[in-house]
């Protein structure tokens, strides 16, 4: 037995250094597309939002998870060209402006294929594509900033929770009472500024005069046909029309529609693992501290502008 | 016996070396292989279909061994309890100390994963082959570590196995049933 000991010496030392290796270039495990010239069509669905903390699976759309898609699309020699299929309500100004970040600033042709919805902050993201297509019957548009500011204070007076403000600044807890006019004026402000960045980066991502897009941008909502009749998106169709289209701008003649692989079956089954662990804490969590954080996270979240 | 020596007879002489592990109950060491297999695992994962998760490699890595760890010590237990139907002996840490070795060919998959990825086809066919390979003797020596250490037939240990993963299925199903339903 002793004599045969460098194998386990081997398969360990082996082992180790390919970790290491692993470890040190990750991107050697990353997917890539072999063969044909291909465009990757990436789903983007749900809100969007900075991130979500936690261990259960995000359902929303965040700037990380667009930044990585599109690096991989980027780094892989045989996709040229990439479709974003867009089903959003909206959500955050802040995510939705580094995102559309990330698409303008994307080195390949880029065709924004729009689902169900592809309404206000899913259009902002959406503008700075090379090219969009709509279904006749999708929703979008909505083209507008909305700031809602809760007076909690007869609610919490109903469960018997009492607050008690301390603050340094005059205008510190306006979010968390009724306003006075001044403050009222000063959210108007905010909106508006943050409205005339909306407008700007949509005039600029279509190639549109300000003016006109203020004109459509009154919060309305359109269907694809009517975007379609007023420069705000290009065509109508699905996801195969926003492969051809990206297709072509490539100078691909027979594109092929490619997906970046969905996690295999071990992989979900390491993924439920925390799956399991976020309903425990959930589960472990008292009722009332569930009741409060909701409170907290859902109705009063604190000074929040949000393109929905 | 040192470490060495043990993992040499896993990969020589693993009846044998099974069998002395289950009587000596090597615990710590065996821990220490099983976290070692299921960390170099991990390594070998492409974490980037993870991403939607939003949490940290190293924080991701770290829940998955403690959530492994936390699964060899249920699943030995229920291994430890089955087993008497078939009539066979019973040592809980006997039987965890031989199936934390029997994860030694976990090793491999690094390894199947630089050469799936850098040696084009023939590396992928390689990498492969040696997945499966590592698959199936991990398997074998489960079985091995089950019949050594409660002294039952191999067709005894194949059974003690069936009955313990159907149950881990069940438990799974309604584990998640009864979650789903007080979730709601």
């Amino acid at each position: 037995m002793r004599g045969r000991k460098w194998l386990v010496v081997v398969i360990v030392a082996v082992a180790l250094l390919s970790a290491v290796l692993l470890i040190a270039k990750p991107d050697l495990l990353t997917f890539t597309a072999e063969g044909k010239e291909r465009v990757v069509v990436v789903h983007l669905q749900g809100a969007i939002e900075e991130g979500s903390a936690g261990y259960g699976f995000a359902q929303n759309i965040t700037p990380r998870y667009v930044e990585r898609q599109l690096e991989k699309a980027a780094a892989d020699n045989n996709i040229k060209a990439a479709v974003l299929r867009v089903n959003s309500p909206g959500g955050s100004v802040a995510a939705s402006q580094q995102i559309a970040e990330y698409i303008k600033s994307f080195p390949k042709p880029l065709v924004v294929s729009m689902g169900d919805m592809a309404a206000s902050g899913g259009y902002y993201i959406s503008a700075p594509a090379r090219g969009i297509v709509a279904q006749p019957g999708t929703i979008t548009g909505s083209i507008g900033v909305i700031s809602q500011v809760l007076d909690l204070e007869g609610f919490y007076e109903k469960l018997g929770i009492k607050t008690e403000t301390i603050k340094s600044g005059r205008h510190k807890d306006m979010l968390s009472r009724e306003l006075t006019p001044e403050e009222r004026e000063l959210m108007q402000e905010l909106s508006d500024e943050i409205y005339g960045q909306f407008v700007a980066d949509v005039a600029a991502g279509r190639n549109l005069n300000p003016e006109e897009v203020r004109e459509l941008a009154t919060g309305q909502i359109y269907t694809g046909s009517q975007a379609l009749e007023l420069g705000l998106v290009d065509r109508l169709g699905g996801i195969d029309e926003a492969v051809k289209w990206a297709g072509e701008m490539a100078g691909i003649e027979s594109p092929e529609k490619f997906e970046f692989p969905a996690p295999s079956f071990w992989e979900q089954i390491f993924g439920m693992g925390l799956k399991i662990a976020g309903l425990l804490d959930r589960l472990a969590t008292p009722p009332e501290i569930q009741i409060l954080n909701y409170l907290k996270h859902n109705i009063n979240p604190g000074p929040q502008l949000v393109i929905k | 016996m040192n470490i060495l020596d043990l993992l040499d007879g896993v990969v020589w002489k693993p009846v044998s070396t099974l069998n002395l592990i289950a009587r000596e109950k090597p615990v710590g060491w065996a821990l220490s292989i099983f976290a070692l297999s299921t960390l170099l695992g991990l390594v070998s994962t492409d974490y980037s279909v993870f991403e939607p998760l939003q949490i940290s490699p190293t924080l991701f890595i770290i829940i998955q061994i403690v959530v492994s760890i936390a699964g060899l010590f249920v699943f030995a237990g229920l291994l430890h309890l089955v087993a008497p139907l078939f009539k066979g002996h019973k040592d809980y840490w006997g039987l965890f100390s031989a199936l934390g070795f029997a994860n030694f060919p976990g090793f491999l998959s690094p390894v199947a994963a630089v050469l799936g990825n850098t040696a084009g086809m023939a590396g992928a066919i390689l990498g492969g082959v040696i997945s499966v390979a590592a698959g199936i003797w991990m398997l074998v020596l489960y079985l091995i570590a089950l019949r050594e250490n409660c002294r039952i037939s191999t067709g005894a240990s194949i059974l003690t196995y069936l009955v313990a993963l159907i149950v881990v299925v069940l438990a799974v199903m309604v584990i998640f049933f009864l979650l789903v339903l007080k979730m709601r």
